[in-house]
């Protein structure tokens, strides 16, 4: 997408981007500026100072050791030949003995070093600044020295010159790299940008390509490809899902036709109520499957993981023998529940409990002798599962056993919406499980592992 | 006793199913087929019941729940639902209803949920310690159940089962709402483990020469009285 428009173009992230490396840029270079010059200053004026001092001592000691005319004429000798400098000797009035100062200037306190004035030399048409050194002679006369800082200024003014010009020059590099920048994490954005649109525009096994390098992009785009996967795995899963119910639900559905016509042909009220009662049990069936469809397919797209619960395992199972033994009992079985310990798990208590009861109810169907609910437990996992003496599931049939609605007698004798398995199943992954068979020589089981921590 | 109940309900076949079965039952129905003129039937027309679907053009059926027990109106609601998964039902419930079923549900399922709900609202909450039907009595502190003279022994759960339909007498309770109410669970067991515990309990409680007190309703469920 092109943003012509300009406000969007201000409210982009490439122009926040190089506005703020602008200001970073403004700010440092600003404050640098500052500090040099400040740090320049004060050199060339101590600079300065110290000269002023230096030659205003000198003076003095020579005023000390040689005489008031060797001092006199030292000013008037040092005026005439510095052009740089200015120099007074004064009445302590203010008035001038000697020197390329008119007089003592008002401004000047007559002890002093290190103050900075504008003055007029004799002859000078325009003042100009100097580093003033002053001292009052111990008659009562003045001593002023002044150095000129002319050419302190002048350096510092190239300094700074130089400064401001770097800085601006800066700007449009900074400008440059900003752009540059921006340029690269464009390329790597657009990457991902790309293959996200062609997964959209339906090109599900596209993945964003990754340079390995683990920075934040690489970070990025694997994130992206593993939903991906995930998308196009549950995309998968779906059509597996679609296909098989259309394939499954065709025998039930023909069945429950074939028996519809039949009872439009009916001519007897027995046929005809008996017929209804098929149709009744098959269309009962054809709900079952899509309701244990349903559940599985919620289960493996995750919904339902916000409902688990701190539930006792133990007591569960309990509850669900009591609940299951009379019916056992009935059909001249047995139920007995044995538990190994206390163990409390979070669980999804209506579908763990619903995936026991499929396995009582498959063990009641098709196995044979007295059947045991059981739960074991070791630091990793409770096993929940169901044995009974019956030869159980072949090895061959397992695969068709966890299949969605998968049944085993090819005749379908018996009613049922297939074994319930692959609720079973989906029921253990949900809580980070698995199913598994056990063969044993007096039986067969089984169970369900859940680990104890998910 | 003829009740005045709303049904909410946009699909035509499962209305008139519903409408034609109620009028069987002597009850009174009035019937929205959309969400907004279900809400606003709901708010004045002084219903005892609700039966609220969940998925209805214009206003959506917990939106209309939302809206109704946010005005303060507190008619029992039970939610129809083709959502038929656990959790559904969970968030029904949690959003204000009353009572949830699964599409598709057999009439006397609903009618006996819906009964159960007006019967509650009728009756306070009065604390009973003793439950009578006919010669049958049950003393819940003493968990001592007595059929005319004869003590009757009960397991744990058969006495939770008897409390369950003796607090409901001369109601229909379905097989799911026993599941419900005594096992706490709301999967579907498939087979017929409760009629099972049911004809065991029967056992016990009619014994030889009794009035029948458990009834089996054909097609619905069982129900206590004579």
């Amino acid at each position: 997408m092109a943003l012509r428009a300009p406000l969007r173009w201000i409210r982009s992230s490439h122009a926040r981007f190089i506005g703020l490396i602008l200001m970073l840029e403004l700010v440092f270079g600003g404050a640098l500026l500052l500090s040099v010059t400040q740090l320049v200053r004060a050199n060339l004026d101590a600079a300065d100072s110290a000269i002023a001092v230096d030659t205003r001592d000198t003076l003095l000691a020579i005023g000390r050791d040689e005489g008031q005319r060797a001092l006199e004429s030292a000013v008037t000798e040092q005026a005439r030949d510095e052009s740089d400098s200015v120099l007074l000797l004064a009445r302590a009035d203010g008035r001038r003995i000697a020197g390329n100062l008119s007089g003592w200037p008002p401004v000047i306190p007559a002890r002093s070093a290190g103050i900075k004035a504008r003055l007029y030399r004799i002859g000078d048409a325009d003042p100009m600044p100097f580093a003033i050194a002053a001292a009052r002679l111990p008659d009562g006369r003045r001593l002023l020295v002044g150095e000129s800082t002319d050419d302190s200024d002048q350096i510092r003014q190239t300094v700074e010159g130089a400064l401001l010009t770097a800085l601006l020059m800066a700007l449009p590099l900074a400008i440059v790299a900003a752009w540059l920048v921006m340029h690269i994490i464009d390329r790597r954005i657009v990457h991902i940008a790309e293959t996200a649109a062609l997964v959209g525009a339906g090109k599900i096994d596209r993945r964003v390509p990754l340079d390995g390098s683990g920075d934040s992009f690489d970070m990025l785009g694997r994130t992206i490809n593993d939903m991906l996967d995930r998308i196009g795995g549950l995309l998968a899963e779906l059509r597996t899902v679609t296909d098989s119910i259309a394939h499954d639900l065709r025998s039930p559905l023909t069945r429950l036709r074939a028996r519809i016509d039949r009872a439009m042909l009916a001519d007897n009220p027995e046929i005809l109520r008996n017929s209804i009662d098929g149709i009744s049990r098959e269309a009962d069936q054809l709900l079952a499957m899509l309701a244990t469809a349903l559940a599985v397919s919620r289960m493996e797209a995750g919904i339902g993981r916000d409902r688990f619960t701190e539930t006792n395992l133990a007591t569960m199972l309990a509850d669900i023998g009591e609940l299951y033994e009379p019916l056992c009992e009935d059909q001249g079985r047995s139920l007995a529940v044995d538990i190994d310990g206390p163990a409390t798990l979070p669980v999804h208590r209506e579908l763990l409990g619903q995936a026991l009861s499929n396995l009582i109810d498959n063990a009641l169907k098709y196995g044979e002798g007295p059947m045991t609910l059981y739960l074991t437990q070791d630091q990793n996992n409770v096993v929940m599962g169901l044995k009974d003496q019956g030869a159980g599931i072949a090895p061959d049939q397992e695969a068709e056993a966890m299949r969605r609605f998968g049944r085993l007698d090819p005749a379908r004798g018996i009613a049922g919406a297939g074994l319930g398995l692959s609720l079973v199943a989906a029921v253990a992954r949900m809580h980070q499980g698995s199913v598994r068979f056990m063969r044993r020589d007096d039986g067969f089981a089984v169970e369900m592992l859940i680990a104890r921590k998910s | 006793m003829g009740r005045k109940i709303l049904l909410v309900e946009d699909d035509r076949t499962t209305a008139e199913f519903i409408l034609k079965g109620l009028a069987e039952h002597g009850h009174v129905g009035d019937h929205a087929d959309n969400g907004r003129d279900g809400l606003f039937m709901a708010t004045d027309g002084g219903y005892d019941a609700i039966i609220l679907d969940r998925m209805l053009p214009g206003m959506d059926g917990l939106a209309v729940l939302g809206a109704l027990r946010a005005a303060g109106i507190e008619t029992p609601v039970i939610l129809l639902s083709a959502l038929g998964s656990v959790d559904d039902r969970v968030t029904g419930l949690t959003a204000g209803s009353d009572d949830y079923l699964v599409k598709p549900f057999a009439f006397a399922e609903l009618l006996a949920r819906l009964e159960l709900l007006m019967r509650r609202r009728g009756s306070g909450t009065s604390v009973e310690t003793i439950l009578t039907c006919d010669t049958l009595r049950m003393d819940l502190l003493k968990r001592d159940v007595r059929r005319g003279t004869r003590a009757i022994d009960l397991q744990p759960r058969e006495f939770r089962l008897l409390e369950y339909l003796m607090r409901h007498a001369g109601q229909v309770v379905t097989r799911t709402m026993l599941l419900e109410g005594v096992w706490d669970y709301h999967f579907d067991p498939g087979t017929n483990v409760i009629d099972v515990h049911i004809s065991r309990l029967r056992r016990k409680v009619d014994g030889e020469g009794d009035v029948v007190l458990i009834q089996t309703v054909r097609g619905a469920g069982y129900r206590l009285g004579t």
